[in-house]
């Protein structure tokens, strides 16, 4: 007689319905590891392995030349601005989206995903015909001495573009999903506007604005293309981290370039930990499902 | 306080929620407002409360106009149909929102602020759940904390959107009693929103039927129940069976048919609709004597069996019309099958006019 009942196992040949034959499984797993064995995990390693190529003290005063300074200390300047603008921006756009119905919406949202559609070099060259020399606002420039093409602004500006759609698209969806009734309650409570947006509007959407804050970051420090058109690569003063390293590595100066390349890629390597970190911790929360209905 | 709402206009885009809405609460009263979905009765609870504003017509409260007076202002203390608790905040913190949310100087102290919350917790029964978040406690203890956080601001009035419309049938029966008793304790102005015909009638003090974003009766749940105004309230508080008929004398006749479904109508003659409950559809199996039967016969087409009855749809021989009717159907070897033949007689009815009776509509969930 036995004590308590065993699961029996599935009779022969049955498999769960939505799975495939044990080929066919084995075929896509294959690919999948090769892919990503090819297009992600060896250069990663090549670039890290560059960078130590000829040991820890080659690669830390290849990365602490004034020059590799400088490229860092810009780098992280523009992302010091351009998270923050990003943020306010994001949040902004999202409460208005999400809470709110008014004509042109649908062109609104669209034209927030601008910059995924737009090439980020056509980016720059707008900036470029805008502020720089022969452009639109070039004489007003002039005339008051600001100068926004081949100098810092002129990064930030591009940087900017380029990320402006990070916040806005995590918490768009989410906020959506969450309707008013929230701050309804708030306000039916007395509490003002102000008191609710940030008591009630932000924590409920915290998670997703930190991942967003993440992208932006990764995004902002490691642009190329459109930073690369406004920046005008002046040594020591426009050069952001990927711009040098493009640069070093033009004058065959490989442990160098990759050295600073080790350290962008770092930057995505702890982006990409903190992300799996908040899906784990935080992954209802950010698919925007109610956890408390 | 009492509430008072003279002629409310209010519509979304091209569709009107509220027609012309009348209506007055009397301080203390328990009032229900039923209908079903897109009867304008959600609507008109946010319009009263400050989170919709009216198109026309004007709220009071306690003979003041409350027009310009925004929603924090309006002291009505709001329970969401899903409850809206703050689920990043503790529950003690949920219910001690509304006085956190108060200008510095008028604002309690957090010991206070906490005292205050743990009190109301208490009230609703739920003392010792204040550290956990929403998302710990059980749909039931949602809707309390909800309605603690709603009186934690001392309200001048209460009001609730469908607050059982999420729960399960048990715990929604029980909550309602609960919410009588807690009523009563209390004694605020509260109104509420349902499309349950059964919680109206037991909860209230009042029900205002509503459909069509237009008041169809308001009457205690005695003078609903057996006075209906319309045809459509009748058919919205129970199963009905609705057929066009004519009266003549006092006679009333379904089209088709040689004899009277009913004599001695109180009625004028002309057109009519005739209500019916499924209870108070009397059948009599007919006998195969040859003699002729002795009302209108119907033909059983499918038996259901339910909870306490047993559920018979039938059609009428002579016109073809659907009739349902419900027996006690306790006793097993007397119970019809399909194909049988049963004569019809109308018990207890109501005939209304043809333009108000027009088909009842039960919202099911």
């Amino acid at each position: 007689m036995m004590a308590h009942r065993v699961s029996r196992p599935p009779p022969r040949g049955w498999r769960p319905p939505t799975s495939e034959g044990a080929l066919t499984r084995r075929v896509l797993i294959g690919m999948t590891l090769f892919f990503l064995a090819g297009l992600l995990l060896l250069p990663l390693f090549v670039v890290f392995s560059e960078a130590f190529s000829r040991g820890f003290d080659v690669f830390r005063a290849s990365v602490t030349e004034p020059e590799a300074l400088a490229a860092i200390r810009l780098t992280l300047l523009v992302a010091a601005i351009a998270v923050p603008v990003n943020v306010v921006f994001g949040l902004a756009a999202a409460w208005a989206a999400a809470k709110f119905e008014f004509r042109g919406k649908s062109l609104f949202l669209t034209l927030i995903d601008l910059p995924f559609s737009v090439s980020p070099v056509i980016a720059g060259l707008m900036y470029v015909l805008l502020y720089g020399a022969p452009g639109l606002l070039w004489p007003t420039l002039q005339a008051h001495d600001i100068q926004i093409i081949w100098a810092v602004p002129g990064i930030v500006l591009a940087t900017m573009f380029v990320t402006v759609p990070f916040v806005a698209r995590e918490l768009i969806p989410l906020m959506q999903e969450q309707g008013t009734a929230d701050e309804e309650a708030a306000l039916s409570l007395g509490a003002s506007g102000w008191k609710t947006f940030w008591s009630v509007t932000v924590p409920n959407v915290r998670w997703a604005l930190v991942y967003g804050v993440l992208l932006c970051n990764a995004r902002a420090m490691g642009e190329f293309g459109a930073v690369a058109v406004v920046s005008g690569r002046i040594r020591e003063e426009t050069m952001t981290m990927p711009l040098i390293i493009e640069a070093l590595y033009n004058e065959f100066n490989g442990v160098a370039a990759f050295g600073v390349a080790s350290l962008l890629a770092l930057l995505a390597l702890v982006t990409l930990a903190l992300r799996t970190l908040l899906e784990w911790r935080y992954g209802a929360d950010l698919a925007g499902r109610r956890a408390t209905r | 306080m009492r509430i008072e709402v003279e002629d409310l206009h209010k519509s979304f885009s091209d569709y009107p929620a509220l027609r012309g809405v009348n209506l007055c609460v009397e301080d203390g009263e328990l009032l229900a407002l039923l209908g079903p979905s897109g009867s304008g009765k959600t609507t008109l609870l946010r319009v009263i409360a400050g989170l919709d504003y009216p198109e026309r017509g004007r709220i009071l409260f306690n003979g003041r106009d409350v027009a310009g007076v925004p929603v924090q202002k309006r002291g009505v203390g709001f329970v969401f149909q899903h409850y809206a608790l703050f689920r990043h905040m503790r529950v003690w913190k949920n219910v001690a929102f509304g006085l956190e949310a108060r200008p510095l100087f008028q604002r309690p102290s957090r010991a206070e602020r906490h005292a205050r919350a743990m009190e109301l917790l208490d009230l609703v029964q739920l003392g010792g759940l204040g550290n956990r978040f929403p998302g710990q406690l059980s749909g039931g203890q949602r809707q309390r904390v909800a309605l603690a956080r709603a009186l934690a601001i001392d309200p001048a009035a209460l009001f609730l959107d469908e607050p059982f419309g999420a729960l399960d049938a048990k715990v929604r029966r029980e909550l309602r009693r609960w919410l009588r008793d807690l009523h009563d304790r209390t004694g605020h102005t509260t109104l509420f929103v349902t499309h349950d015909q059964e919680e109206a009638l037991e909860l209230a003090d009042r029900v205002v039927v509503m459909r069509d974003g237009q008041i169809e009766q308001i009457g205690t749940p005695e003078e609903i129940f057996l006075r209906p105004a319309t045809g459509f309230v009748y058919g919205f508080l129970g199963e009905t069976n609705a057929l066009d008929v004519q009266v003549s004398g006092g006679r009333v006749f379904h089209d088709g048919l040689e004899a009277p479904l009913l004599e001695g109508a109180a009625r004028p003659d002309g057109p009519a609709r005739l209500f019916v409950r499924p209870a108070e559809v009397l059948l009599e199996p007919v006998r195969e004597t040859g003699a002729p039967a002795s009302g209108p016969v119907a033909r059983v087409t499918q038996v259901r069996r339910r909870l306490e009855s047993l559920h018979l749809d039938l059609v009428l021989e002579a016109t073809g019309a659907s009739l349902e009717a419900t027996i006690g159907g306790a006793d097993p070897a007397g119970q019809p099958t399909p194909g049988d033949r049963m004569t019809v007689r109308i018990g207890e009815c109501r005939l209304y006019d043809p333009e108000t009776g027009s088909p009842p509509r039960v919202e099911k969930k």
